[in-house]
Order: C-alpha cells, then structure tokens, then sequence
C-alpha cells in the first residue's frame, strides 16, 4: 500500500508546484501591486495580469489560479474576464438578498 | 483732494453698484437677452450660419469646444445654437420635425456659441432666446443622444431620418470624495437601486434619499439602470433634470453620509471635475459574471479608457447623431454633415481638429474601441475599425502616451497605416 501510495503523493505535489510556476511565470499581478486607493474600503487592488496561464479561454477556473484570465477572447465572458495590465480590483460581497443561485431577486 | 476725488467717483460707484445689484437679483431670464435667430454676424466679417442642435448634457463640452473653433475658423464659419436635454426628448425633436422653441418644464435655456476668441469652452456658453410657440426659420438639424435609442420608449422613425454612429460615451457610478468605498458590483447595483430603505440590503448603499439618479429619459440612467438589469422607472432614487444638479446633491447631501452616497454620472464630466474641484470618487464597476472590478480607466488615476475600449468596464453606450438624410443615407444638411465628419474624424480643416475635440472632451472615437454591442445590457462583441485611431487617442488624452510609432507616411509602419500621426496595424 506504502508503494503504490508514495509516486501518487509525489505526483501530486509535483503537478502543484508546477502549476504555482506556471502561474508565477504567467501572471504578474503579484509582482507590481498598487496601493489601495482606499484603505481599509471595500476591495482590494492590484494590477492586473497580462497574459493567461496555459488553461486557455475558460475565464471560471477561480481567482488566482492559472484561468485567472483569458488570453484570447472571442465571446462576451471572456472579453470581460480577459488578461490586462490594468487595475483590477477584488470585490466579492456578501449578499443575502441573492437567490440560493446567486440570482438576482425579483423587485418588491 | 481726498474728498475731492471721493465726491467726484462717487455717482460712477453708485451706478456700478446698481448695476451689479440689477445682474445680481433679477433672474436671469428678465435680463436681456438676444434672440438666437437675431445673433449677429461676424462684426466687420461676412455672414455666420447658424444651426440648431439639441443634445445630452454629457455632449456639451464636445458642442462648446468644436463650437468655438467652428465660429472663428478661417473657413466657412459656423454657429452652433444649443439646447442641452435628455436623449429620449431630444430623439423625439428630431423624429417630430421640431422647431427651437422655449421649454418651461423644466426651464431648458437655449445657449449659443459666441465669437468672442477669449470664450472659455469650460465655462457657461451665453443663452439667446427662441419662440415661445413653433415658428418656422429655427428648425432643430440634429439630435445628438448618448446612449441607444433602443433604450427610449418605441418611437416610429421618419424615412428620411438617419441615426448615424458618433463617439463612444462611459458613464460611472460616483460616490462622495470621502467614501472609503473603492468598488461596486452589479449585484450590489441591483440590490441598492431596485428597493426601497432597508429592502435591498447592499451595504453600505442602503439611504435611500442618498441614492441619486437623473429623470428617466436622460441617457445616463438609461446606460446605467441598464448596466444593473433594472428599467429607469425602478431605480429607487432621487430624480434629477440635471448632472450639475445631481452632482451637487452628491457633494452636499451626502457629506453627512459619505459611504451610502450613491449617484449616476458621465465619465467625461467625472473627469474634467477631478482636473478641478476633484470633490467626487468614481467607484470600479464589476459587470455580471466579471471576475474583477474595473475603472473606465486602466487606474483610477489616468484618462485612458483603456477598459471601456477593450471590453473590460461595461457602463457605456455610443453618442447617437440624428438628422435628415438623403437618398443614398448620407447626412441631408451640408453644415450637419461638415460637423459629424469631424467629430467623427472622417475630416480636418485646417483650425478644426474635430477628433483632437473628442478625445479631449472625455469620450472615446469610435475608431478606437476594440469592442461593441448591439444596445445597452447586450453582450459584448470584438471590434475591429477599418480606420483605428487608438494611438492617436492613448497619445492626446490628458497625461497621455503611446508606444506607438509616429509617423508622416506608412513607410515606417511596417506593413501598417499611418493614421492621424500614427503607426496603426491597418
């Protein structure tokens, strides 16, 4: 069990780092950050990320990870979610208005 | 000799007093004014034509700035006679066929551009007066919108009258300058306007009288109402008739109440206001299904665009010319024509750079948008101009700059296009 156990536990951690470099290599957002044009206010910001990790055009992979943002978009979702060198601010309230969905309510 | 000289000055002080006091307590419209059809010519000069333009007020900077240059070009001079009002009513005149004439409710003046050269394009154009009632001689030539007339209730377009592209215009949510929020998501936007106190829940936009907006025909609630899946009729807010006056609500009303102090603006008037009084914050805007909040800009300290051209801040829509057409669809009115072809950039003279006017007043030329849709809420789709100004444009707004290589000719456009100055890729 020891055996077979250990080259997947390695395999695991390897594939991890080697998506942090990937990441690293490809996304910039960390290494030039701006100051928050208000501290302590309700997002955060930094500078965007130019170019996509290797994942393409699929604009749901979560923040920070390698489909931060798409390198070549074509339709509505991922123009918006492209690469860019500009600001780009976090900001993910807490609603509780919103449907169980995230949907939006209807109006009273 | 003191009380001499006293004595002496003292009947001019007491006129000029009375003067000033006059200019001071009589309301402007019982000071004398021209009549706009009666406004001279150039003095010592030949004739001036005039036309009659109804337009948002988010167009006025563009109006009094090309305005100027136009009255005092060397070449055929032109007078623009001007009303600011909301997009829908102004569609309205020009589907109508209207004349100029007074509007009482609310009191919209008629300005017009003056020849005096020392006229400040950002100050207060003078106002001319129009009939009370239609009378021929005053017709309106062109509508200038700011957003999609898709927007605006159904409206039967005449045959001969022609929507024709003008440029782009961003519009923001704006907060009061102490507001220590940075950014608003569309939800949230849903969530504060579309309910009433304590219904919403979108904290901290939860005042409902400190939540402003402007009547429901102007194209900057039209624009924005849109950008949040809400119709202007159900944005929960204060009305306002005009962006100076929900402006000064934002200032005033909500300095008591900074974080909840929520309003509607154009982008280029939120520009020229932090060039001056810098009293008002733009807050980033995170459309539907974004990752990230933008600003119409690549930060929140630049004039570049950059994410309302590429697709990555939603709230804008183009700036609709309207006006008689002719048979093969080109714009009727030769003077219409000469001043949509240089907004538009389609043509210079030599003292009217009308594309230089565009890109300083705060919009965008459509020539340098790499993105476009087909109304207000739909989806957005890549752009490619068959002329693009992009370099042009990065390199003329304030604190401008380009990588781009400047140029005379194409010879050093590698396989490009020289264009207003400019290597483009076509």
């Amino acid at each position: 069990m020891k055996t077979t156990r250990a080259p997947a536990t390695v395999l695991a951690v390897l594939t991890l780092v080697g998506a942090c470099v990937i990441y690293g290599a490809c996304d910039d957002s960390s290494a030039v950050k701006e100051p928050s044009p208000d501290a302590g206010s309700s997002g955060s910001t930094s500078s965007g990320s130019t170019s996509s990790g290797s994942s393409g055009n699929d604009p749901d992979g979560g923040d920070g990870g390698p489909t931060d943002c798409v390198q070549n978009p074509t339709t509505h979702l991922e123009i918006i979610n492209a690469c860019t060198n500009a600001t780009r601010i976090t900001k993910n309230p807490t609603l509780n208005k919103l449907l169980a969905d995230g949907g939006l309510p209807p109006l009273q | 000799m003191r009380a001499s000289n006293v004595s002496r000055g003292a009947p001019l002080l007491v006129g000029l007093a009375a003067g000033i006091l006059t200019l001071t307590i009589l309301p402007k419209s019982a000071q004398a004014q021209a009549a706009c059809a009666n406004l001279p010519d150039e003095p010592g000069g030949g004739p001036i034509t005039k036309i009659y333009i109804e337009n948002g007020d988010t167009q006025e900077p563009l109006i009094k700035k090309v305005g100027k240059l136009l009255v005092n070009t060397a070449g055929a001079k032109l007078r623009i006679i001007y009303r600011n009002r909301p997009t829908c009513e102004l569609r309205d005149s020009l589907f109508l066929g209207r004349q100029m004439q007074t509007v009482t409710t609310p009191a919209r003046p008629v300005r017009y551009i003056p020849t005096n050269p020392a006229f400040d394009p950002t100050t207060a154009a003078p106002e001319c007066t129009v009939p009370d009632a239609p009378a021929p001689g005053e017709p309106i030539v062109l509508g200038i919108g700011a957003t999609y007339l898709s927007s605006c209730p159904a409206a039967t377009q005449p045959t001969d009258i022609g929507v024709f592209d003008g440029p782009i215009q961003a519009y923001a949510f704006i907060t009061h300058k102490d507001s220590a929020q940075v950014a608003i998501t569309a939800e949230e936007g849903y969530l504060a306007y579309g309910f009433t106190e304590g219904g919403g829940e979108a904290s901290p936009w939860v005042v409902q009288n400190l939540r402003f907006k402007r009547n429901n025909t102007a194209s900057t609630t039209l624009t924005m109402s849109s950008a949040i899946r809400l119709l202007p009729t159900q944005m929960k807010a204060a009305d306002f008739t005009t962006s100076d006056a929900l402006v000064t609500a934002v200032t005033t009303q909500g300095a008591a109440n900074p974080n909840a102090t929520l309003g509607v603006l154009g982008t280029e008037l939120y520009d020229a206001r932090r060039q001056g009084a810098n009293d008002l914050k733009l807050l980033a805007f995170k459309t539907f299904g974004q990752k990230y909040a933008y600003f119409p800009d690549k930060t929140n300290t630049t004039f570049d665009k950059q994410n309302v051209r590429d697709g990555h801040y939603l709230p804008w829509s183009p700036t609709p010319y309207i006006a008689k057409k002719d048979g093969t669809g080109a714009i009727l009115d030769p003077n219409v024509k000469r001043l949509y072809e240089l907004i538009a950039g389609l043509k210079t003279e030599a003292d009217v750079d009308g594309l230089k006017q565009v890109v300083g007043s705060g919009l965008i030329p459509k020539c340098a948008m790499k993105v476009t849709r087909s109304g207000d809420g739909a989806d957005l789709s890549l752009y490619s101009d068959p002329a693009p100004c992009g370099c042009y444009f990065e390199k003329n707004v304030p604190q401008g700059a380009t990588t781009c290589t400047a140029c005379t000719d194409d010879t050093p456009c590698g396989g490009g296009k020289c264009r207003f100055g400019f290597c483009e890729t076509k």
